[in-house]
Parts: C-alpha cells; sequence; structure tokens
C-alpha cells in the first residue's frame, strides 16, 4: 500500500514496505515533551512486531493476479492515501451503524522503506517511515485492513473500517462512488500538478556547432 | 465474531514474558498469567499467553489436532506464526493433556550445535495442583519443588527421565491451567510420584 513510485525527477524508485517495528511506549517529540513523569519513565521499547502480514512483505511474493484482488488492491491503496475527513464524513454520513470494532489495538510504528533505483536496480533501504495500521471486524464479520503513512490513528481506523464496507458487495458501488472516486480524484489532481511543475522546469540540453568543426 | 487479544500488546505482553521467564527460573512455581484474556474455547488464558507473547513470524507452531479451527485462528492472526504439520520441526507446540496425551519423542530436541533449536511445548492441563504429586529438584529450586499435574500423561515421569538423558538436548514443558501457568524446563530432574 505504500509503495510509491515519484516520478518528479524523470526516474522511478519504488518503494516497498519492510517489517513493521511497533513504536509504543516511543512518544513524538512534542507529546513527550507535555508528557507526565510517568510517561517519561516508560521504558523505551522496541518491539519488532510479530504479525506475520508484515514480514511477508519484505519478500516480493507471487503477485496474486486475480480481478477481485487486484480491485481490493486498489481500494486500498486509496484508502491508504486519503485524508481523514474524506473517510471520516462519508462514513458518518452514509454508514454511522457499521459496528466496528478493533480486532487489535490500532498501532503505530515504523516500517523500512526499500528502494530500486529506476524500479529494478538492486534494493537499498532509503530510511524508515512512521506508520499506522488498524485491523477492524464489522457486525457483519467482514474483517478491514489499513496501513498508513503518519500517526493518525483514527484515519487508520477509518480506512480500515471502509476496506471492511467495500467488502460487502451490496454496497461496494456506493464505497466506490462516494468514497473512493473522490480520493482517486483528488489524487489525480496533485499528481498533475506535480508533473507540470516539474515540466516547467525541464531543460533540454543539445549540442550547438563546435568551434573547432567550423575553423 | 473473532476474539480479541492483548488490549495493549507491547505492555502486555512484556509482563506475560515477565512472568513465563520467571516460571521456567523457579520450576514447579506456579505464576498467574493472562487474567485479561478471553480466547475461544477450549484455550486456556495461560496458554493463550504463552503463545501469544512467545510465537511470531520466526517460531513454527504447531497445534494439537484436538483444537477446533477457532483457536488456531486465533493464534495465527494474532502471532503471525506459521502453522506446521510436523510436530518435530514446531518451535512452539500447544497441546491439550486430557485430549491428546504427551507423547515428548514426537517434538523436536534440537541440535548438538543448537540445542535451542527444540519444541517448548505449552500444554494445557485441567489443574496443576490435583493430579499425583511430582517432585523436582535442579537448577532455580532450592531442595525440592512440588508439581501436581492432572491428568498426568501416560508414563510421563519415564518419558521426561529419557528427556532428561538427551540434555542439554531435550524439550522445555510450560504446563498452563485456565489463568495459571508452572514451568518444567529440561534441566529439572523429576522424582517418584507419590500419593
Amino acid at each position: 500500500m505504500l509503495a510509491r513510485s515519484f516520478p518528479s525527477d524523470g526516474r522511478r524508485y519504488r518503494l516497498d514496505v519492510r517489517r513493521f517495528v511497533n513504536l509504543r511506549g516511543f512518544a513524538p517529540r512534542d507529546e513527550r515533551r507535555a508528557g507526565s513523569a510517568d510517561d517519561r519513565r516508560k521504558t523505551v521499547i522496541e518491539q519488532v512486531e510479530k504479525d506475520g502480514m508484515a514480514a511477508r512483505d519484505s519478500q516480493p511474493g507471487p503477485r496474486i493476479d486475480r480481478p477481485d484482488v487486484a480491485a481490493r488492491r486498489r481500494a486500498m491503496a486509496l484508502l491508504a492515501r486519503a485524508r481523514r475527513d474524506e473517510l471520516g464524513d462519508p462514513v458518518a454520513a452514509r454508514w454511522p451503524d457499521h459496528g466496528a470494532r478493533d480486532l487489535k489495538p490500532v498501532e503505530i510504528g515504523l516500517v523500512m522503506l526499500r528502494g530500486r533505483i529506476g524500479g529494478d536496480g538492486a534494493p537499498f533501504n532509503l530510511g524508515e517511515a512512521t506508520a499506522t495500521r488498524a485491523v477492524v471486524e464489522l457486525s457483519g464479520g467482514e474483517r478491514g485492513f489499513a496501513q498508513i503513512l503518519g500517526r493518525d490513528e483514527e484515519a487508520a481506523r477509518l480506512a480500515a473500517i471502509v476496506d471492511a464496507l467495500w467488502q460487502r458487495v451490496a454496497i461496494r458501488g456506493d464505497v466506490e462512488t462516494i468514497v473512493l472516486a473522490p480520493i482517486a480524484e483528488r489524487l489525480a489532481a496533485e499528481a498533475a500538478k506535480a508533473r507540470a511543475e516539474t515540466a516547467a522546469t525541464r531543460v533540454d540540453f543539445f549540442t550547438l556547432v563546435r568551434g573547432e568543426d567550423a575553423a | 465474531m473473532s476474539a480479541v487479544a492483548f488490549a495493549d500488546p507491547t505492555f502486555d505482553s512484556q509482563a506475560a514474558f515477565r512472568r513465563i521467564m520467571q516460571a521456567m527460573a523457579r520450576p514447579g512455581t506456579v505464576y498467574v498469567c493472562g487474567e485479561a484474556l478471553a480466547p475461544p474455547a477450549p484455550l486456556g488464558r495461560a496458554a493463550a499467553a504463552a503463545l501469544l507473547t512467545l510465537a511470531d513470524f520466526e517460531t513454527p507452531l504447531w497445534i494439537a489436532p484436538s483444537f477446533p479451527a477457532a483457536v488456531a485462528d486465533y493464534l495465527v492472526f494474532h502471532t503471525g506464526a506459521p502453522r506446521v504439520a510436523a510436530s518435530d520441526r514446531a518451535a512452539f507446540a500447544l497441546v491439550d493433556l486430557a485430549a491428546d496425551g504427551l507423547d515428548l519423542s514426537s517434538f523436536a530436541l534440537g541440535t548438538a550445535e543448537y540445542p535451542d533449536r527444540s519444541t517448548t511445548i505449552v500444554a494445557q492441563a485441567a489443574s496443576l495442583d490435583l493430579g499425583p504429586r511430582l517432585g523436582l529438584s535442579g537448577p532455580g529450586i532450592r531442595g525440592e519443588a512440588q508439581l501436581a499435574i492432572a491428568p498426568l500423561p501416560a508414563g510421563f515421569v519415564g518419558q521426561w527421565a529419557e528427556n532428561r538423558a538427551g540434555f542439554p538436548l531435550g524439550v522445555d514443558l510450560v504446563f498452563a491451567a485456565d489463568a495459571r501457568l508452572a514451568a518444567l524446563p529440561r534441566s529439572t530432574a523429576l522424582g517418584k510420584e507419590t500419593r
């Protein structure tokens, strides 16, 4: 879900997400300063996350090319990049009785981003990014998963809820048009703007007739 | 509805880890563990706490066939541990003493180079103090400790003597009854059954 390519410099960097490391016990710098003495005394823990899902992500396993898998992958990729209000407003308006509960507490952690220059070069560790993930179950038994960049727990939970709602075939169309389509539109517009801004700074080099040839 | 595991995975599993470690260091002493859990039946709270704490995606898990699919789903979902069909390839195993009995020789004993690559068996018992009394002695025990597993598997004292004979190879046992657990590491010697 976090895999991205950055088109702005003309090269593509393929980013794969490595193992999720739980950040429980860490607080962001501003919260830490404001925290109680108890919070400051908390032992700093780095627990390697135990979820096999994240571990399996580290190997480029076989891609499952079934249409339903591809459709859900696309939906989850959009949800991972949605803003909180893009998820929260439609869910509160249309499906307030989703009855979702957390199967695992929402977790904030780190993921290692691995890059490949050009999309097929040797992999290297680009750096770590903060990520938040959530697993919810609706009253109907649908399980939704989400993993987003950043520390917004509510956004991660909402993304998981929408993923679970998307699995209800009866309302999938509504989820697509009400929630996913506006996100896709905004992302496309942002990408187009970035491309246009980059294109304006483009410099083409070409060689003029050299002096020695003219002599 | 799927069951929830630790409310706070990091700190709750650390608390459980501390108790399991203490239980291993003091064989035969009973510790309370996993009080707050509500695992799917027939999985007990202490057995669930032990596996949720210890198992992860790098530790193959063998679950005795007597446990229903809900138990396996619960453990695999919350730990990410891969299930194995062969018990001698497992890092952790879950057995129910009443339903499955216990055959220590069917588990991994480790190798001479890596004696730690043996199976740690979480054995679910009905009780830790109503069975025949076993005298425990060895490292971590001043004098003699006592444990009274019920139901005690057939020929257990003999099996344990055999397990001890291969030291440093051998399996380690964690007995769990509801929210209580006690450990029997391979370093501990068992005396005669009394009563």
